[in-house]
């Protein structure tokens, strides 16, 4: 009998350990893109939190802002006249680019000029303008990323 | 699936094959004659691996296979393989842009031949990519999550960018299907997941790892030439949409991207190398052994980002950055103070990233998180570029790949009461707390297996002294920004004298959660609350259920000890009562990177007492 319970526990126990790690083998973030449940609960793991996070992406609408990646890639990107690369590229990095646009330069800065195809010589001019505008790019906590591609076409149109 | 290898794929113009004249008889005939489903290369793309009798590819899905026996059988395979892509039965182009990577060896190995069979072939959408460099990149352990314990390695390949953002992440993961719990909880070990490749912008992993996971990453830049890394692309298409039973310790992550470099450099010996456990670390050594490896990037976490920062600020300018974050300053005044420029820059920029660490740690809430950010960010923008930028001058810790090997022998004597011993270890992975390689500032344990026998020569007696299935314990300091939860969790045999006769040897479940602070002079101290059941014969009802509390400090001594200084207590209220005390210390000298001396005395009380201090050498391999 002793030996059964003993046996028994430590399968418990080793199964137990396996099935939290396994649930995590690919994170809740990777389960469910980049929305806003993702990210929501990006320092939550389990397996109760992967499960959230797939229904909070399901029911996420089109809000903004989100850190990173925004929320907006749960919603359609929508292709305006631009660039789709350069539409998902700023939907998937809206505060890294808040970020670095106000700091005047930065790795999320120099990869949005190598998509605009902007010549090497001419990316501090357009870091160093972008960040003078930078209120006006981020104009509210509620801006979307077509804006901020537009506001950012629009500056770099004058470079 | 990442826009540019996808959407090559998706907008290739179906151009016309002509039909040239190509013999499929005469290219089987030449394949046997030539031996070719013995050569190492096709091995390498079917995933074969030896087996006692025969070999097996470790890939399980029947989509990947065009024979019924293919996964067992090379030359079925690849007598199918020759026929589906050269046979008039199927859409040619379909059938080499399906299986890219096996037409252009097969081109290598026969064209010269029967050049027919090869001519007006190819597959534009994947030639379109053109892969410039690749590397290996290794997000570090991450206590906070088990399956992430020993880090986790993935695989970007940079195409028509520059930008290491822009990068293709090749990464292979299980995919849990989370409609079922109770598969979850069996198939951990057993591999009952199904494991995928996957490509997505390297963006996302480093939201994923470094804001988000706060793992510091390493990214090791592999010396590939072109030819080396379209080999590898054309495998990692083939390997689209295809699975394979995911195993924790051997088949995992790590170990299936050393296919794609062995599909990229044949010569390269590294699946080969591991059959047990391919731990992440383990790999990126193998691949460095196999001389991969140019240089080597640091990519700080968000946390690491933050203590850099607050160790450049004055106590005041601290209290600053912290009213700016509870909300009681305004970014606005502190532009207006009489402050030199490069002092409100760091300022700012370390409010920035603590806001956005307490928000994906759920400290913050999004619209605050929103309203905060705008207005510190608002602000920043208003001074400019510092003269020299910070991020650049974040310390560079010691490479993970520098620090001692997985596997620990050890030996060493001692005394126990006045009973003389001799002890021997074996720990299949990893570290233990007193390990000089690990992650400074942080107390991290990760063992697994840990086996301790004793031999007493007085009494002519052989003791299994301990095995731990596993002992993790995460000691994460606070500090001003962050209050990180440290925690344990540790299970297997252990001894402890519950009277004066003998040890009662006992199998226990333990774990524990406290917090830890980092103090001058005192080192990194730390309080966990914890329970535990023991199950033993040796006790009353064969069972103890117990609480009490473990506090101790972790500090380093130079650059080459570490000790940890610990005292516990617990009281066992349930099954067999008894008071549980023990105090002791542990040194660790590193001598070299794989040779350890440890040095460990401990006093416990558990009804009787004992003194135990031993000396123990410690081989790494």
């Amino acid at each position: 009998m002793k030996k059964v319970v003993i046996t028994v526990l430590i399968c418990f126990s080793v199964v137990c350990f396996a099935s939290v790690s396994m649930a995590q083998a690919n994170t809740v973030r990777e389960d469910c893109g980049c929305g806003l449940g993702g990210m929501a609960i990006g320092e939550k793991t389990g397996l109760v939190w992967k499960l959230v996070g797939t229904f909070l992406n399901g029911i996420c609408a089109n809000q903004t802002f989100a850190m990173s990646s925004g929320t907006l890639d749960c919603g359609e990107v929508q292709s305006l006249a631009m660039n789709e690369q350069l539409n998902t590229y700023v939907a998937d990095n809206m505060d890294a680019l808040a970020v670095d646009i106000a700091q005047g330069e930065g790795e999320s800065l120099d990869a949005l000029a190598e998509i605009i195809n902007l010549p090497e010589a001419q990316r501090s001019d357009l870091n160093l303008k972008l960040q003078q505008n930078f209120e006006q790019i981020y104009s509210s906590s509620n801006v979307t990323h077509e804006t901020v591609v537009s506001e950012i076409s629009e500056i770099a149109r004058t470079i | 699936m990442l826009p540019v290898l996808a959407a090559a794929v998706l907008l290739a113009s179906p151009a016309a094959f002509a039909g040239s004249p190509c013999d499929v008889d005469r290219l089987l005939e030449l394949a046997h004659a030539k031996n070719l489903h013995e050569d190492r290369y096709w091995h390498i793309l079917m995933h074969y691996e030896q087996k006692w009798f025969g070999v097996e590819s470790q890939i399980d899905d029947p989509d990947f296979f065009l024979a019924t026996e293919g996964k067992y059988d090379p030359g079925a395979e690849l007598d199918a393989t020759i026929a589906y892509l050269f046979g008039s039965g199927t859409a040619q182009q379909e059938a080499v842009c399906r299986f890219y990577a096996r037409y252009g060896w097969l081109e290598k190995m026969l064209a010269e031949a029967l050049p027919g069979c090869f001519t007006n072939r190819s597959c534009p959408a994947i030639d379109r990519i053109d892969p410039q460099s690749a590397s290996l990149v290794f997000p570090t352990y991450y206590l906070n999550n088990p399956a992430s314990m020993f880090g986790h390695t993935l695989i970007t390949i940079d195409t028509a960018y520059s930008s290491r953002r822009l990068a293709n992440a090749v990464n292979y993961a299980a995919l849990a299907d989370p409609s079922d719990g109770v598969a979850l909880a069996i198939s951990g070990l057993t591999g009952l997941y199904r494991g995928y490749y996957s490509v997505m912008p390297y963006y996302k992993k480093i939201q994923e790892y470094s804001d988000i996971n706060q793992r510091d990453m390493w990214e090791y830049r592999l010396n590939l030439r072109p030819a080396e890394l379209r080999r590898m692309v054309r495998h990692i298409r083939e390997m689209d949409q295809i699975y394979s039973d995911y195993y924790f310790f051997d088949e995992n992550c790590s170990f299936n991207l050393l296919y794609l470099l062995e599909a990229a450099r044949p010569s390269a010996n590294l699946t080969g190398r591991f059959h047990i456990a391919a731990i992440p670390i383990d790999t990126i050594k193998a691949v460095k052994e196999e001389g991969f490896i140019e240089d080597v990037a640091f990519r700080p976490a968000k946390t690491t980002r933050i203590n850099y920062l607050a160790g450049q600020l004055t106590g005041r300018q601290l209290d600053t950055v912290l009213s700016l974050i509870d909300g009681s300053g305004s970014p606005q005044d502190l532009l207006n103070r009489s402050m030199e420029r490069p002092e409100k820059i760091r300022m700012l920029d370390l409010a920035v990233e603590v806001i956005q660490y307490r928000y994906v740690t759920k400290a913050l809430e999004k619209a605050e998180y929103r309203k905060q950010l705008l207005a510190l960010l608002g602000a920043r923008s208003q001074l400019g570029r510092p003269e020299t930028n910070w991020q650049e001058n974040i310390p560079v810790p010691p490479q993970p790949e520098q620090g001692h090997d997985s596997k620990r022998a050890s030996a060493g004597f001692g005394l126990q009461g006045g009973d003389a011993f001799y002890e021997l270890r074996f720990r299949p992975a990893l570290t233990d707390l007193t390990d000089m390689d690990t992650i400074p500032n942080q107390g991290a344990q990760i063992a697994f297996g840990d086996l301790r026998t004793r031999y007493y020569p007085e009494f002519r007696r052989l003791t299994l002294q301990q095995f731990d299935v596993i002992d993790i314990v995460s000691i994460a300091p606070m500090n001003v920004f962050s209050r990180p939860l440290s925690w344990k969790f540790n299970t297997g045999w252990h001894r402890k004298p519950l009277d004066t006769d003998d040890d009662a040897s006992y199998f226990r479940i333990n774990g524990g959660a406290g917090v830890a602070r980092e103090f001058p002079f005192l080192g990194l101290c730390y309080v966990t609350a914890e329970g535990e059941l023991d199950i033993s014969g040796d006790m009353p009802a064969d069972y103890a259920l117990g609480a009490g509390a473990t506090a101790g400090t972790i500090f380093a001594v130079g650059s080459a000890c570490k000790i940890n200084l610990y005292g516990r207590g617990l009281r066992f209220f349930a099954g067999g009562h008894h008071n549980d005390y023990a105090a002791g210390a542990v040194s660790n000298f590193k001598v070299s990177p794989n040779n350890h001396l440890s040095l460990e005395g401990q006093w416990e009380d558990a009804g009787a007492e004992r003194y135990t201090v031993s000396a123990i050498w410690h081989w790494f391999f």
